[in-house]
Formats: structure tokens, C-alpha cells, sequence
């Protein structure tokens, strides 16, 4: 362990991740602190001011939005709920798709036949169209957006929580286990599931950035949480249709959201450099 | 061989099935259709004689045993809101939703596949953590996203290139652009890692050790077994090509099957909406059934477990 941290403190690129990921991870720890303005407080009279290097006011320092909202306020609080979404979606994702798969792999047979045949359902949607098409039934929310992007996204851990199960099973310390007449759970909990995390945390690094990237795509096409919660791509949207004119309130979120996702590929990118013996050398 | 695609063609019948009950239940549960057909003065007689005509009024279980034989009949029904059959208004999409995606695709392999292949031969240089570092980056690109911001540069600033609709090739540039960019990043990646598992290999070091240049060993060793994997790989991504081209027609007023789902589900209009996903879906599984045969061809490991 000390020796995968060792690994990841003299790797460039997750370090880079680290500095890329921190004002988001500032912005969702201590935004009323930080913020300079309550998110939703509109000032009519203050409507599509521009940055303040492009003439605005020194009290909008990335300008206003189409309702006078400060962007910088809601950028700020933006961080939080988009940061929630990613977290919250790969816990719970991670989780059942770690569960299915160690099932699969680790019992085969009809279990594991039934268990890939839902699989490939999955994967033979754009995933995409299934959370548009979930997310038009259910009403706009949080939680509800969650449990979405959690059932779309299931599928990768699952995969690989399966092989590497599988490959497991054969091994002598799972034999002999299971000669002391060690039960399915036990093996499973205390012997399979130890040796698989390492990939497993690897992909949720990435779905953490995916997630992030989906809740902002489903806001754009409206169908996201509230439009009274500031997230980053539901601050996109609402610029969007001032785009012809006014290039901040599209812009600067989506900035935020390119830095931060791509701040969590390069430490998953990282940890994996660290954990994967393939690229030990 | 046969014997591999009866197998493997046996696998996509439950498969399908699947498909058409998640798609079913999830536009049965959109909302009730007939509210939104009748004019606004209307009884709840009226409303309940448009269930009736539609077979709203049936038990679920019946209007899925329905469904199901309609599909066996390719008859999804007549779109609500335009009154042709909504097949007709899926396969009319179809062309442009296939032209947008292919050209995307062809630009993603022409750049990514280079890309993919220099990160590998320039291993732990500088020049391979750029690279790394730019498809991660690209891979973090809201796809939405790009496209306005290529809007607002090509479109708004430099006036260079159409913004919106179709008809051009100029049309077909930004969208294209847009929906090439992940998919770029995901074949650079896959073709990096793969042909760096495979240049660890046994053979590769034997080949070596006999003396082959190091060109040869690179193209006839290395490059054709680090293929097949990236092949199945960009087969399972073509959902997320078709998931980004939902987005991408919708920023770009691109006359496709994506903007025909948006605005089917907005009207709420069943039979479009279970007609698209389903093409959709069948689509994206015939293409990974000729990808694992055509694997299964290039590669005489593989057999059906």
C-alpha cells in the first residue's frame, strides 16, 4: 500500500489530476464561505454582464447570467452538487456491478448465464437513450438522477468483476479455502473481493468523470435535476440561449466541468499506472 | 465457424427480448398519450374513447403480448403526432443518423489509430505523456459542450462554417468534429495499451531474439494481434457513438434518429420513440455479432465458451 502511495506521489500525471481536482473539491467543501453571492439571487437590473476582464463589474468577476445571477456564485455551488452526483453514482454502481459480477464468476453456470444475458441488455443500449428515456418518466431530482445514472452504469464493473473472479476460483488460496469448508460469502467477501479492488477502483475513478459528464449532458437536454439547483451543466443550458451573443454563461461551466472530469481521469489514469503490474517495470 | 455464429445468433434472441420489454415498459410508464391528443375541451369520455382506439385500455400484459407480435411483424404502430407509421419515420432518419456516425468514426481511426500507435513506440517518453495526457483530455470533453464552443468559434466568430441543419458537406463538418472527439480518445488509448501487452508477449521476444527488424516484428508480430481486442472494443462503443449522436444532432440541428428520440419523448409519442430505440438497438447488435464473427475469423483462438 505504502508503495503504491510512494508510486502515485512521483507520478506527473497524478499529481496534475490532484491540482486540477482541488478548486472543485474547495468549491464543494466550502462554498458558502467562498462564494461572493447567494447562487440563485437574481438582479434583473445586472443581466448578461460580462467577465471582468471584458468591461463587467468588479462584483461579477466571471459576469452574470440571463436572470443577473452571479456565474462565479453558481459555478462555486455547482461544484458540490456535480461532485455529489459523481461520488454518489459510483458508490452505488460500483457496488451492485461488483455484486452481480463476483456472482457470476464466482458460481457460474445458470447464475452466471442469466446474470450476462441482463448484461448484454444493458450494454445493447446506448446508454444515453436508456437514462433519457428513464429520466422522461421520472420526475426531474436529485436522487432520482442518481439511482439513473447508477442503473446505466453498472455494466463495467461488473464485467470485470466476473473475469477476475472467474480467473480466482482456480487459484490454491481459494482451493483451500474451500477445502476447509469455507462458505461461498466468506470466500468471496475475505478472498476474491480483496484481490479485484484495485481494478474496480480504477473504473470508478473513470465513471466518476463519466458520471460527472452524463448528469451534465442529461441538464442540457433538460432532463436533469431542478432548474433552481445550480449544477454546472444546468448553468450550461441555461446560457445556451444567449450562445449567439453572450459566450460566458455556456462557456465558463463547462470549463469547470472539462477541468474537473479530466482532473479524475488523470488520477484514476494514476492509480492505475500504480496498482497495474502489467506497467510495473 | 458455423457453429460459432449458430451460438453466438442463439445469445441474441434473449437478448432482443430484453430490449423490447425495458423498452416498452419505459414508454408505457412516459405518460398517458391520449391526453395529449385529444383537444383541451375534452370529456373524459373523449379521452377514454382514444385509449380504447389505441389499446390503452387493455391489462399491461396484453399490450405487451400486442407489442411483441406487432415487432414480429415490424409494425410499431402509427406515430401519434404525425400519423405515418412510425417505422417509416425512424428508416427516413436512418441515412442521416449513419452518415453523421461513419464520418465521425472514420476520422476517430484515422487520428486515433496513429495516435494510439506513436504513444506505444515512444513508450515513457515525452512525446507519449503528451499524448496520454491530450487523450484523457479529450475524453473529458463534455460532448455538448464542444460542439457550442465550435459553434461560437466557427460559426459566430470566424464565420466560417454552417452552425446548424444539413444539405453541404460543410454541414457535416462540425457535428462530425464534435461526436469524433471521444471516440478519437477512446481508440488512441485502447491501441496504446493493447500493443504494449503485446510487445511484452512471448512471441514478440522470440521473433526478436530471431533477429527480425524491429519494423516487421512491429507490424507483422505486434500490430495485427493488438487489433482484435481494439476492433470488439470500438464494436461495444458504437452505443456510445450513437448515445453521443443523440446530443451532437440535437446542438447541431442535424435531421437524424437522435433528434427524432428528443422530440418523440418530448410529444410523447410512443410508437417513434419504441420504434427508434429498437432500430437503434438492433443495430448495435448485429454490429457486435459481425465484429466477434469477423474476430473469431481473424483470430482461430477464439471459440464460443
Amino acid at each position: 500500500m505504502s508503495n503504491v502511495l510512494a508510486k502515485l506521489v512521483r507520478s506527473p500525471l497524478f499529481i496534475a489530476g490532484v491540482i486540477f481536482l482541488a478548486p472543485a473539491i474547495a468549491f464543494a467543501i466550502g462554498a458558502q464561505w467562498i462564494a461572493p453571492h447567494d447562487p440563485n439571487e437574481q438582479v434583473l437590473s445586472l443581466r448578461l454582464r460580462p467577465p471582468v476582464w471584458q468591461g463587467g463589474d468588479a462584483g461579477h468577476l466571471l459576469g452574470t447570467d440571463a436572470l443577473g445571477r452571479d456565474m462565479l456564485s453558481r459555478v462555486i455551488y455547482g461544484a458540490r452538487v456535480s461532485l455529489l452526483i459523481g461520488v454518489a453514482v459510483v458508490v452505488i454502481s460500483g457496488l451492485l456491478g461488483t455484486l452481480v459480477g463476483v456472482l457470476a464468476g464466482y458460481f457460474g453456470g445458470w447464475l452466471d448465464n442469466l446474470l450476462m444475458r441482463i448484461v448484454d441488455t444493458f450494454l445493447a443500449f446506448p446508454f444515453l437513450l436508456l437514462a433519457l428515456a428513464v429520466m422522461a418518466v421520472l420526475k426531474p431530482g436529485l436522487w432520482n438522477l442518481i439511482m439513473v445514472l447508477a442503473l446505466t452504469s453498472w455494466v463495467p464493473y461488473a464485467r470485470v468483476a466476473r473475469v477476475r473472479a472467474r480467473a480466482l476460483k482456480g487459484t490454491e488460496f481459494v482451493e483451500a479455502a474451500q477445502a476447509l469448508a469455507a462458505k461461498p460469502l466468506a470466500i468471496m467477501g475475505r478472498h476474491i473481493l480483496p484481490n479485484i479492488s484495485s481494478s474496480l477502483v480504477v473504473i470508478a475513478c473513470f465513471e466518476i468523470g463519466a458520471a460527472m459528464l452524463a448528469e451534465s449532458t442529461l441538464s442540457f437536454l433538460g432532463l436533469g435535476i431542478s432548474p433552481d439547483i445550480p449544477t454546472w451543466g444546468m448553468t450550461l443550458n441555461q446560457g445556451r440561449s444567449y450562445l449567439l451573443f453572450a459566450w460566458w454563461p455556456t462557456t465558463i461551466p463547462g470549463i469547470f466541468i472539462l477541468l474537473t472530469v479530466f482532473g479524475v481521469n488523470l488520477v484514476g489514469d494514476g492509480i492505475r499506472d500504480a496498482t497495474d503490474p502489467r506497467t510495473r517495470r | 465457424m458455423f457453429k460459432y455464429v449458430g451460438r453466438r445468433l442463439l445469445v441474441v434472441a434473449p437478448t432482443l427480448l430484453g430490449v423490447m420489454l425495458i423498452v416498452f415498459f419505459l414508454t408505457y410508464t412516459i405518460g398517458n398519450p391520449a391526453v395529449l391528443l385529444v383537444p383541451p375541451e375534452a370529456t373524459p369520455e373523449d379521452i377514454a374513447r382514444v385509449e380504447a382506439v389505441l389499446g390503452l385500455d387493455q391489462p399491461v400484459a396484453v399490450q405487451f403480448l400486442r407489442y411483441i407480435g406487432r415487432i414480429a411483424r415490424f409494425d410499431f404502430g402509427v406515430s401519434f403526432y404525425s400519423d405515418r407509421p412510425a417505422l417509416n419515420l425512424v428508416v427516413q432518419r436512418l441515412p442521416a443518423t449513419l452518415q453523421l456516425s461513419l464520418v465521425a468514426l472514420v476520422i476517430a481511426i484515422l487520428i486515433g489509430l496513429p495516435a494510439g500507435l506513436f504513444g506505444a513506440l515512444w513508450r515513457g517518453k515525452f512525446a507519449d505523456v503528451a499524448l496520454s495526457a491530450s487523450v484523457l483530455f479529450g475524453m473529458s470533453i463534455p460532448n455538448f459542450w464542444l460542439g457550442l464552443m465550435l459553434i461560437i468559434l466557427f460559426g459566430v466568430q470566424l464565420r466560417l462554417l454552417p452552425i446548424s441543419g444539413s444539405g453541404t458537406p460543410a454541414h457535416l463538418i462540425l457535428p462530425a468534429i464534435t461526436l469524433a472527439t471521444g471516440m478519437l480518445a477512446m481508440i488512441a488509448r485502447l491501441v496504446r495499451n493493447d500493443l504494449l501487452d503485446v510487445l511484452n508477449a512471448d512471441y514478440v521476444r522470440t521473433a526478436r531474439a530471431k533477429g527480425v527488424s524491429n519494423t516487421i516484428v512491429f507490424i507483422r508480430h505486434a500490430l495485427k494481434n493488438a487489433l482484435t481486442p481494439v476492433i470488439t472494443v470500438l464494436g461495444l462503443q458504437l452505443g456510445a457513438l450513437l448515445g453521443g449522436a443523440i446530443v451532437t444532432e440535437s446542438v447541431f440541428a442535424w435531421p437524424g434518429v437522435g433528434r427524432l428520440i428528443l422530440q418523440s419523448i418530448e410529444r410523447r409519442d410512443y410508437p417513434v420513440v419504441q420504434a427508434a430505440t429498437f432500430i437503434l438497438a438492433v443495430i448495435f447488435i448485429l454490429t457486435n455479432l459481425v465484429v466477434d464473427v469477423v474476430c473469431a475469423t481473424l483470430d482461430p483462438r477464439i471459440v464460443y465458451e
